[in-house]
């Protein structure tokens, strides 16, 4: 006759030290006398109602006691207190062991979710919260004459001096410009990117150099700008490190510069021609008032100012606001009514990229909490489990409190696991960012994991683990005993069930927003890359060629190079065309002219419109296979001393020339004091800053009229283009080994690079939205099947009451679905919702394309159906009779 | 101030007091029910006697263990000079105040 060894477990589990032997004891040996007495069923009963009472009694003694003393035994001493973390932590590493699944999938869960949270907000921290890595970093302003399209652009010399002398808001104000010298040494000739910066520009930034020294005022001036600061990393590939390379001479463009200093290692040229582009080596502007490059129009410099301290953008703005109205009054044709722009540098730069980082934020936070909702689904089942127990410490008196540390210890445990991989998935991803992110983030190479980030990171985790791994704690010490002890398992699993059903819907809706917002992005990419750019990009190899220096100062030799290039060029095997052009589209080039066309007046200058200027050699349209719409090609007429021509596209014929027919009519390039050039023909429009921008006006002019000194090369090949592009460097060598050749790349690869951030967006969205629809299909999965084992008994009376199989699946389904489908409207709600919110990253695609939409809602019903599948065997395999004897 | 007993606590120490040396946990319950008519619970009883003992009332020894109580040890409980002095004054203050009682309770 032994005792029932469930009550005998809650006895040795559930009451306290000192006296557990005592009374298991007694309560054994007095089984056996009752047993003898009373028969074994009563005596076992005894036993039951003797285990209970002697619980309840235990419990209501302590809380007894907690009341009269306020304080319970346990808890005061600090010793006592640390003893009681020990025994939390004890009982931890015993429930861990006891389900490593549950733990080893919670941690796995949980560590995607702070992963990827971490790594797109320490991004986000980098690229937009942090000061620019300058002293003055966070003072630093960009200004500038307005762009057609309202952003800041860039200032003439002229405009900058006055700015100068005028602004009090800024205590500091500089000007750069792009420089891409051409460096001549033993290993041929190479191609530098540097900047023209005004002498103030690295006092501004608050930058030393390393070495040597800054450069002064004196050495800003048309005669003595021949200086130059040299980046670390220059220093060490081509001056081998030496201190002495300061002071010595270096031949650029054929020309001798004096290096002055070194900038240190750590130095990043944030500033530069475009934003983030590479710089290796810097030079004064030595521009003066009364210079060709210095008129108020001649508009290519990027301003950089610093504020006065106290001075706020706002102070600064509404000074320049009224120092432009003073200039326009003063050159009335230099200015428009729109006021220059001023807008924090560090906003400027971060700009574009403040919208697809807020995307993905919104993406990250959503695949955490879904991470966060998955485990607490698990945590919630597995209370289930543990309900008999919570409740029955709860009646022994251990408070809530109690109860709840408990709890927070198990949470906290499975977080700081969870935060321990995050980190490592975290540094994986914030390296593979860095590799493969289309656009230069600040300093992201360096972040490995940023530790605040991180930390938020965990708390996050933490915090929602916490919730919802309390939940089940807080019912149970709240529950009333003895409902607990009398209710069956199943209806406890019912109710767990009916909380992880609301947290399912809640996923599959998240699951659905981010697969449809990352089909969204698919869809912009998809139709970006179908949108005609004007031209066809197979098989075109592009490469730049710098012809600078003294040797190219006439226009004559350039030419006699182009023609020689030219003719070995198309002479090299598997080569159809070869052409030279000044810049081609999507090459990230920047060549816009003004644009006057005779008998067209304007009331300033500053009215008269731009287009893009393409010099090319005859050939570039049949290479680029550009259309020629009405009119002449280019051919040999267009000699050099021949009457000057150009070509137009059909956006400028259409909109420049007031309605009448462009061809025959007479047009000046840049300054009014030009020569006039005749429209021969029209040609297609490209497109050339970016295939989701429209056409812009566009126009062609002959090399032999109009020379470059940096041209593109441009070959059509049917060979591989990069054994080619080999043949072509030989032959640029062979001519002239002055004259570098960079950026080699094809024109295929030019309109990839133009969908590549939308590209990396859809990429990384498209990664969260698995993950989130994986975590959700193993979150139903989990569900349906506790749902099952929860109905084993319904489904085994229904089975034997004649119900077939699949009215069994068909009930399995319904309710399963009836999840999917609350989280489907609410997810696509969102959805819709959200697309709203990012249509500025969406092209020719509606926030709630259908094609999105029901693809999106296809997957999540898949997804859906396949965590249905081994529920729905187990279902059906129900054993009637064996169903019904359970319990 | 004198010590005071809860019935229950009375009820306990009269079952120690008579059952010594051999008081331990299953014979006291035994001997409140049977004499009483009241079904104790285990752990009640080792509530009431644990604060006795914290109380000074009572002492307790562990005994040895038997098959028939699984190889638990027993817990030997004895009463101490404070409990005796206790017990009695309780005990005398309820015989007290019950004298002549007793008739007037029978009546229905």
């Amino acid at each position: 006759m032994s005792p029932p060894r469930l009550a005998l477990a809650l006895l040795d589990r559930l009451l306290r030290d000192p006296v557990r032997e005592a009374v298991i004891g007694d309560l054994s040996e007095e089984l056996h006398r009752r047993a003898a007495r009373d028969g074994i069923r009563a005596a076992r009963r005894w036993f039951w109602r003797q285990t209970l009472a002697s619980l309840a009694a235990r419990g209501r003694a302590r809380l007894h006691d907690t009341v009269r003393t306020g304080t319970t035994l346990e808890r005061r001493t600090p010793a006592r207190l640390l003893d009681a973390f020990r025994q939390d932590f004890r009982f931890t590493r015993r429930l861990i062991t006891a389900s490593p699944v549950f733990a080893v999938a919670a941690v796995l869960t949980l560590a995607i979710g702070i992963g990827a949270a971490t790594t797109i907000a320490t991004t986000v921290d980098r690229a937009l919260l942090r000061p620019l890595p300058y002293p003055s970093g966070d003072r630093l302003v960009y200004l500038g004459d307005p762009n057609d399209d309202g952003t800041i652009g860039n200032v003439g010399f002229a405009t900058f001096v006055d700015w100068r002398d005028r602004l009090k808001t800024l205590d500091e104000l500089a000007v750069t410009r792009g420089w891409t010298p051409t460096l001549v040494g033993l290993e041929g000739a190479q191609r530098l990117s540097g900047m023209r910066v005004s002498w103030n520009y690295f006092r501004m930034l608050g930058v030393a150099p390393a070495l040597g020294r800054n450069f002064t005022a004196a050495e800003d001036h048309a005669a003595t700008w021949r200086v130059v600061l040299v980046s670390d990393a220059l220093w060490r590939a081509r001056f081998g490190a030496r201190p002495e390379a300061v002071g010595s001479l270096v031949d650029l463009n054929g020309l001798q510069y004096r290096i002055v200093g070194i900038l240190p290692p750590s130095f990043e040229p944030l500033v530069s021609e475009h934003f983030y582009s590479r710089a290796d080596i810097w030079a004064p502007l030595g521009y003066e008032l009364g210079g060709d490059s210095s008129c108020r129009s001649c508009r290519h410099l990027k301003a950089v100012g610093r504020l006065a301290p106290g001075a706020s953008v706002f102070q600064a703005r509404a000074e320049l606001a009224a120092a432009h109205a003073v200039l326009r009054r003063e050159h009335p044709s230099d200015y428009t009514a729109v006021p220059p722009g001023l807008n924090a540098l560090r906003d400027e730069i971060g700009g574009p990229l403040r919208r697809p980082l807020e995307l993905l934020m919104v993406a990250v936070a959503f695949v955490l909490l879904v991470a966060c909702a998955n485990v607490a689904g698990l945590l919630v089942a597995r209370a289930t489990d543990r309900e008999m127990e919570l409740a029955l410490r709860a009646a022994l008196g251990a408070g809530r409190g109690r109860l709840a540390r408990q709890l927070l210890t198990e949470s906290l445990v499975l977080a700081a696991a969870a935060a321990l991989v995050g980190i490592g998935v975290a540094r994986w991803g914030l390296a593979l960012l860095a590799a493969y992110a289309p656009v230069w983030v600040p300093r992201l190479d360096a972040a490995a994991a940023d530790p605040v980030t991180l930390l938020i990171g965990i708390g996050v985790a933490a915090a929602a683990l916490a919730t919802f791994g309390l939940l089940p704690a807080w019912t149970a010490a709240r529950g009333d005993l003895q409902l607990v002890l009398r209710q069956s398992r199943q209806s406890a699993a019912r109710r767990a069930v009916r909380a992880r059903e609301a947290l399912m819907v809640a996923e599959v809706a998240v699951a659905l927003l981010l697969v449809a917002t990352a089909g969204l992005m698919r869809q912009t990419v998809d139709r970006l890359l179908r949108v005609d750019p004007g031209f066809d990009s197979h098989g075109v190899i592009v490469a730049g060629l710098s012809l600078v220096g003294p040797r190219w100062a006439e226009d004559a030799a350039v030419r006699v190079f182009q023609d020689e290039l030219l003719r070995r060029v198309v002479a090299l095997p598997g080569v159809e065309h070869a052409a030279l052009t000044g810049q081609v589209p999507l090459g990230d080039n920047y060549d816009r002219q003004a644009f006057r066309v005779e008998g067209r007046t304007f009331p300033s200058d500053a009215d008269v419109p731009y287009a893009e200027r393409y010099s090319v050699t005859p050939d570039y349209f049949a290479t680029m296979r550009i259309p020629l719409r009405r009119g002449r090609p280019f051919d040999d007429r267009d000699a050099t001393g021949a009457t000057p021509v150009v070509l137009v596209n059909e956006t400028a014929a259409r909109t420049l020339f007031g309605g009448s027919d462009p061809i025959g009519r007479r047009v000046k390039i840049g300054g009014s004091d030009s020569p006039w050039r005749t429209v021969v023909g029209i040609v297609g429009d490209v497109r050339h800053y970016a295939l989701d921008r429209p056409p812009t006006p566009q126009f062609y002019a002959p090399q032999k009229q109009l020379a470059d000194s940096y041209l593109v090369l441009v070959v059509r090949t049917a060979t591989d283009p990069a054994a080619l592009a080999a043949a072509v460097r030989r032959q640029v060598r062979a001519i002239a080994g002055d004259v570098p050749v960079y950026d080699v790349s094809t024109l295929d690869a030019l309109v990839e690079a133009s969908v590549a951030p939308r590209r990396f967006v859809m990429t990384l969205l498209g990664l969260f939205a698995l993950a989130t629809l994986l975590m959700a299909a193993i979150g139903l999965y989990g569900v349906v099947s506790q749902s099952v084992a929860a109905r084993q008994q319904e489904f085994g009376i229904r089975l034997a009451l004649g119900a077939r199989p699949g009215d069994i699946i068909l009930l399995v389904l319904g309710r399963g679905f009836r999840l999917v489908l609350a989280g489907v409207v609410i997810g696509a709600a969102a959805a819709a919702a959200l697309g709203q919110a990012i249509h500025g990253l969406l092209y020719d695609t509606p926030p709630a394309d259908p094609l999105a939409l029901g693809t999106a809602v296809a997957l999540l019903l898949l997804a859906a159906l396949a965590a249905h599948l081994a529920p729905l065997r187990r279902a059906t395999a129900v054993d009637p009779s064996a169903a019904l004897r359970g319990e | 101030m004198p010590t005071w007993l809860g019935e229950f606590e009375q009820l306990v120490l009269f079952a120690v007091v008579q059952l010594e040396p051999a008081a331990y946990g299953a014979p006291i319950g035994a001997l409140i029910e049977e004499r009483t008519g009241r079904s104790v619970s285990s752990g009640a009883l080792y509530t009431t006697l644990e604060r006795l003992e914290r109380r000074g009332l009572v002492g307790s020894t562990w005994g040895e263990p038997t098959p028939e109580r699984g190889g638990k040890r027993k817990r030997y409980y004895t009463i101490r000079p404070a409990g005796r002095e206790a017990l009695s004054r309780s005990w005398q203050a309820m015989r007290a105040l019950a004298r002549g009682a007793a008739p007037k309770l029978e009546r229905p």
